[in-house]
């Protein structure tokens, strides 16, 4: 299994000199496993990673893609009109989504006239199927599983396996309300790398209480808690530098010591082999 | 009267490391008269650092005011509204001036962006005071110690190209906007000779003419629909009108820093034995005309 992030940030892109190590595009992850592939989120990090697909089926009207949606923010789907794919007829994709009418909406209106030379959803060239994912269920060869996050207008969690690993994907969520802290443990529970939501330092958490994201240290809590072998600090906010993020991973590093748990930053482009 | 690039990339914010010269922010100006009267240009990306420098200011105090003008509604010129930050301070005011776009209001579009399926913040929790106002194109108005006047470009969907003039200088932006020779404007563009002239009009003599740049000659062939030029047409232009300075903007995503280099080369030699200098936009770049702000 191998998870690749192409965009490790959240709000919105920020091509900031002050961190071009870790990054600045939006929410955008892909995991595949032999031929089975499926792309959580489609912020800006969906185009580096379009862009890597020209030689490849979905470069050439022929692919398949699988996206699922952890919630419908613009941090997590601000990419999708700037895809190449999207223009190449004869490509499929599978869209999932907690209400895939209102996906449906949404991905409509980032096409309209109003916003994109496009002219509507109905141009492209790729077709777009639209389905409702709760429960379990098999995409692509991986099998997922979710539980709901707490985020204003709610989030999704997923959790992805396939070959005996698994991966677990926490964000966007604050943490703290234990009806929802404790299905995600269970959700993440013996996973091999959770991704979470790492947006802030907790002493900058009490000024942005309710926000619906979380600390460094709840992320290594639940990680810990759920028995996780590696932590991803994920969702990074715009504004924090290179150094802010590195000492987020040198703090959460140290929180982890002596439990056996591996805490890394995510950053645009990362890969991790599983 | 000072102009200062926030953003100079078109069609989508991008970050990527070989483009930091010039910035992989999308389209924000500002630009700032002797007296302080503030103008920003478009609302993409760019606008984010953008907010954050005039919250060091009056904007952080909630005494802040600057107008809005609007281009297009296009997601690289409008994105980044949700993210500026003076908008949540009490006290600010803005006002906003557009022609909407294809018969929607502007206000309508903006309050789009604050949608609760897309945003956490409801548009009506945002503090500053807010005025949107009607501007269609081919419109003449003062606003404090400046003049501006406006002409729908020819780009899909409504586009305003704005002309700015000031403490006796004038700056014209010319974004986006295809070759006159084929109306790409989705509600019409009316004769091509009037457009070609009153175009020629909105940017005579400015001190600086900011131009859509965003192909290479050999990569706009098959794309004239798509309502862009290339420096050619920059430099053309900026010879037809007797301008000052020539800005070469909305650098296409996809474009290197040495990219944009070459172009920036190519177009200087193309303008070799012309009065105007040519320059590329970045971010960070500011550009002082006329009467500057203290
Ligand atoms: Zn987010
Ligand atoms: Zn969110
Ligand atoms: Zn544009
Ligand atoms: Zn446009």
């Amino acid at each position: 299994m191998r998870l690749t992030i192409w965009g490790a940030f959240g709000s919105i892109v920020s091509p900031d000199r002050d961190k071009w190590r870790y990054g600045g595009n939006t929410a955008c992850l892909e995991i595949t496993h032999g031929d089975g592939r499926l792309v959580v989120d489609a912020g800006i990090g969906l185009v580096p990673f379009g862009d890597t697909l020209s030689r490849f089926p979905l470069g050439k009207g022929k692919g398949v893609l699988h996206l699922a949606f952890s919630h419908l923010h613009w941090d997590h789907i601000q990419g999708l009109p700037f895809f190449v794919p999207a223009f190449i007829p004869g490509n499929e994709f599978h869209f999932y989504g907690t209400d895939r009418h209102l996906l449906e909406e949404c991905v409509e209106k980032l096409f309209r006239s109003t916003f994109s030379p496009v002219n509507g959803a109905d141009k492209l060239g790729a077709r777009i199927a639209y389905h409702e994912l709760a429960g379990p269920a098999d995409i692509s060869g991986l099998a997922v599983r979710c539980a709901p996050l707490r985020h204003p207008d709610g989030a999704t969690a997923f959790r992805i396996e396939a070959g005996g690993r698994a991966i677990v994907l926490a964000f966007d969520h604050e943490a703290g309300d234990d009806s929802f802290d404790r299905p995600l443990r269970e959700l993440a529970s013996g996973a091999d790398v959770l991704v979470h939501d790492a947006q802030y330092d907790p002493a900058d958490y009490p000024a942005h209480e309710g926000w619906g994201h979380s600390t460094w240290r709840d992320a290594v809590e639940t990680a810990l808690a759920a028995r996780v072998k590696t932590l991803v600090l994920f969702h990074h906010d715009p504004d924090r530098s290179d150094a802010g993020l590195d000492e987020f991973g040198r703090k959460a590093s140290a929180a982890a010591a002596g439990h056996g748990l591996e805490v890394l930053v995510a950053r645009d482009r990362m890969v991790l082999d599983l | 009267m000072e102009l200062t690039f926030y953003g100079a990339r078109g069609s989508y914010p991008y970050m990527r490391p070989d483009n930091f010269g010039y910035g992989g922010n999308s389209t924000c100006l500002h630009l700032y008269t002797s007296s302080g009267t503030e103008f920003i240009f478009d609302g993409g990306s760019g606008i984010r650092p953008l907010g954050a420098s005039m919250m060091g200011r009056e904007f952080g105090r909630g005494e802040g005011e600057a107008v809005v003008l609007i281009g297009h509604t296009h997601w690289d010129h409008i994105l980044g509204f949700p993210y500026f930050q003076p908008f949540s301070e009490a006290g600010n005011r803005f006002t906003f001036l557009s022609a909407g776009t294809l018969g929607t209001r502007f206000e309508d579009i903006f309050t789009a962006l604050y949608h609760d399926l897309n945003f956490p913040i409801p548009v009506e929790r945002l503090k500053a005071s807010l005025e949107f106002r009607d501007v269609p194109e081919r419109t003449e108005l003062e606003w404090k110690d400046a003049r501006l006047r406006t002409l729908k470009l020819n780009h899909p969907g409504t586009t305003l190209g704005w002309r700015i003039e000031a403490d006796g200088a004038a700056v014209a932006v010319c974004t986006d906007c295809a070759r006159p020779r084929k109306a790409v404007v989705t509600d019409g563009l009316g004769p091509v000779a009037d457009y070609e002239r009153d175009l020629a009009a909105l940017c005579e003599g400015v001190d600086a003419l900011i131009y859509d740049t965003h192909f290479f000659e050999h990569e706009i062939v098959g794309k004239e629909d798509w309502g862009h030029s290339t420096f050619e047409d920059a430099v053309r232009m900026g010879r037809e009108c007797g301008v000052r300075e020539v800005i070469l903007f909305h650098h296409a995503p996809e474009h290197s820093d040495a990219q944009v280099d070459i172009k920036l080369a190519m177009a200087r030699d193309v303008a070799r034995h012309d009065a105007f200098t040519v320059s590329a936009a970045r971010e960070g770049m500011r550009i002082s005309m006329g009467k500057v702000h203290a």
